[in-house]
């Protein structure tokens, strides 16, 4: 025991998404955490850390998996953290009320072979259930410590704390006995693994071998690609994989799988004790009508609508307050700025940087509010149903259930929409879904529709207009899918397989640490970008210097004029002609690239309106432009280039500039198509002119 | 895509109580004491044969 005077105890949390994992986290450190990257891989993580004994224990929060397979992103990052980090132990949170399948990926972590702690979480729903797990059993067999929680009443976890922090308690679990045949394979292939000193340092030889014998891609690529002499060992693992398809009649990873399962079984034929079958009658109750056939889909309807509600309507009012704090703010500095200091720096200060700030602010409440929902929405467990009664419609556009959630927060915003395609099983599905998502009106475009609409529609066609333009974003989406599922992203759909969690009461904690974490992202991944961009676009309509003295807040009439970004927006004239547009707006869509609300900003500085009075600047609009332009601007805002912080998000999910590039490009290019078809055919005959 | 299957402790052997199928969309069954949903095309692809109510 060298290391048993360090005081430092490093502990990964795994588990599964519905084991309550975050509620442990939660009870654990009582909420000492911060978000971070998780080491050696640019992927956010929440990391947390509290003291026991004058122990300092820091918690990594792995994603929430059901298994360590790295089909999916948030399981391959699960399992390259495990890798990349020695830390002093695993702890494994086990949902006790469904403890056969949450216990996959316990096993699946005992073949990393990492001092280990279980933890049977839930234990009161187990008991109610009828199940009585026997913890002193369950030690015995796995050679591990296991402790029984209930973290929302904070039970048992003052006992996990006393057994994380004693060092005695990180042992290694016993290894997993495949059966003869197939130990047999593994160990050949790890003596052979262990042989070759690249190897070695990749990971536990044993894991490597099971890994390899399994067909695990990404282990495979990177064993084949360091390994000294590639080809014989390829030649080998064909060989011994054959060798299990005929004796098993299945391929190895079934046949794995199912040996894991066996070893579940035979646990908890001898640790749990089943007293009732009295399970989960209310779920059940309750699936009868929300996943009903023909009432399924309205139930879900009238849930999406509420979420919206919710996001809309609580958020406005923090929305307002934000956006008049600041004005006020930049007021202030407009008059408190030293006459002798230079008007430019004041200027960069109030409309670069400060208004920048405000862009991202003004959407923070609704961001939160989308957030909570829909964290009420998972931790209740109602997505899973959602996920299930879309299943039907996303498999038409050769998506399946899955997909449906990060469509969903589409319609909020683009950027969580893109992390939360993590979930998805199968590249092409997931980046396909990823395409499609910006076509998702999100709720900065919905700004822009709030100035426009009014402008050229007459109060009776407005929420019809509306829904049509949500309407043509999602038909879009549903042609493109289909359309990169059968060319780009062409190939066999995965299957769709998803656990079914009971439903439960979701708490507080969990809810608001949900929030919170998805909120932060936003805010580091866009607001970053944002505020950048926003100088950037400062700098663009306020450079080159006519001459003219003063900012853009003591312009006179035109502002822009001989500004770069009425340069671009001249430039793009020709091209946006045959939709209609002029120079004007052409120079208010050069800022919409950065947030689509800028381009409101944008056109309110062309038209020497002040912000905020949108109805004067609704009254310029319909002065100036015919009701065609109206419609075309509407399809042009909803399709064309996702904003920058969208592109940076795909960018850094898919791992791909061409990719990101590509769908800007693509959206762009279709958005100018149909709106200068509706243009045309409008002019043609002589509709709103 | 069977991996998948087995991970989710759908096996050769198991065995499961069909909670829901209709003609279409997917199909969720019950097995070992939780449930999974699997897609209509895969659930299609399961053999199954009756056993006795327990």
């Amino acid at each position: 025991m060298t290391s048993a005077r360090k005081d430092v105890i490093r502990v990964a949390l795994a588990g599964n998404p519905n084991s309550g994992k975050t509620t442990v986290f939660n009870a654990l450190t009582g909420g000492r955490r911060h978000t971070g990257n998780y080491p050696g891989v640019t992927v956010e993580a929440e990391l947390g850390w509290y003291r026991y004994n004058g122990t300092r224990v820091e918690i990594t929060d792995l994603p929430g998996t059901h298994s360590l397979s790295a089909r999916s992103l948030d399981e391959k990052v699960a399992r390259d953290v495990l890798l990349n980090r020695n830390f002093d132990v695993v702890v494994c949170i086990v949902d006790a009320s469904n403890i056969e399948h949450s216990l996959y990926l316990a096993i699946q972590l005992m073949e990393l072979s990492m001092p280990m702690i279980l933890v049977l979480n839930k234990n009161d729903l187990a008991q109610a259930s009828g199940y009585a797990v026997d913890q002193r059993t369950l030690s015995r067999l796995f050679g591990i410590p296991v402790v029984t929680t209930v973290a929302t009443r904070n039970e048992g976890i003052e006992e996990l704390r006393q057994v994380i922090a004693d060092r005695m308690n990180h042992r290694r679990p016993h290894g997993i006995s495949y059966g003869e045949d197939l130990d047999r394979a593994v160990e050949r292939l790890q003596d052979r693994i262990a042989a070759d000193p690249q190897l070695n340092k990749l990971a536990l030889p044993r894991w490597l071998a099971l890994k390899l014998l399994e067909g695990d891609q990404p282990v495979t690529a990177s064993v084949l690609q360091k390994c000294t002499d590639p080809d014989s060992l390829r030649r080998e693992v064909e060989s011994l994989r054959n060798k299990i398809r005929t004796c098993f009649s299945d391929d190895p990873a079934v046949v794995f799988a199912e040996r894991r399962y066996g070893v579940i079984s035979g646990a908890c034929q001898e640790a749990v004790c089943r007293t009732a079958e009295t399970r989960h009658r209310l779920s059940d109750a309750l699936d009868t009508v929300v996943m009903h056939p023909l009432l399924g889909i309205p139930i879900f309807l009238v849930a999406a609508y509420l979420l919206f509600k919710l996001t809309f309507s609580l958020g406005q009012y923090p929305s307002s307050w934000i956006e008049d704090g600041v004005r006020f703010i930049s007021g202030l500095v407009t008059r408190l700025w030293p006459t002798q200091w230079p008007i430019l720096a004041r200027s960069l200060l109030t409309d670069g940087i400060i208004s920048g700030v405000g862009n991202v602010l003004v959407f923070l409440p609704n961001i939160v509010f989308l957030f909570l929902g829909i964290s009420i929405l998972e931790d209740s467990g109602y997505m899973a149903r959602a996920a299930f009664i879309m299943d039907r419609l996303m498999h038409k556009i050769g998506l399946h259930g899955r997909s449906f959630i990060p469509l969903l927060l589409g319609f909020g915003c683009s950027v969580p929409a893109v992390l939360a395609t993590r979930t998805i099983e199968g590249k092409k599905e997931r980046l396909t879904t990823m395409m499609i998502i910006p076509l998702m009106s999100c709720s900065a475009r919905f700004t822009v529709y709030g100035l426009i609409i009014p402008a050229f529609f007459p109060p009776r066609l407005r929420a019809p207009v509306l829904w049509t333009v949500y309407l043509i974003g999602v038909a879009i989406a549903v042609a493109g899918a289909r359309l990169l599922r059968s060319t780009l992203f062409k190939g066999e759909g995965r299957a769709f397989v998803m656990e079914l969690p009971p439903y439960r009461m979701p708490t507080l904690i969990s809810l608001l640490h949900h929030m919170w974490f998805r909120t932060w992202l936003f805010v580091r991944k866009a607001g970053t970008i944002i505020l950048l961009m926003s100088v950037v676009m400062w700098f663009l309509t306020n450079f080159p210097r006519t001459g003219k003295a003063g900012s853009a807040l003591d312009r006179t009439t035109d502002p822009l004029q001989g500004t770069y970004a009425a340069a671009i927006g001249r430039g793009l004239e020709p091209v946006l002609r045959p939709m209609g547009f002029d120079w004007r707006i052409g120079t208010a869509l050069v800022g919409a690239v950065v947030a689509k609300e800028v381009f409101i900003s944008q056109l309110a500085i062309i038209f020497a309106v002040e912000e905020g009075e949108s109805s004067v600047l609704q009254h310029r609009l319909r002065e100036s432009y015919p009701p065609l332009v109206g419609i075309t601007l509407l399809l042009f805002i909803l399709i064309s280039m996702p904003c920058i912080a969208t592109v940076a998000a795909v960018r850094a999910e898919s791992g791909s500039w061409r990719l990101a590039l590509a769908q800007l490009v693509f959206l762009t290019v279709i958005a100018w198509a149909v709106a200068a078809a509706v243009y045309q055919v409008g002019v043609l005959l002589g509709i709103g002119i | 895509m069977t991996a998948r299957l087995a991970e989710m402790g759908v096996l050769p052997g198991a065995i499961l109580k069909v909670v829901r199928a209709e003609r279409q969309g997917p199909v969720v069954v019950e097995i070992r004491g939780g449930k999974v949903i699997i897609g209509h095309g895969m659930a299609e692809k399961i053999l199954v044969e009756l056993c006795r109510e327990e």
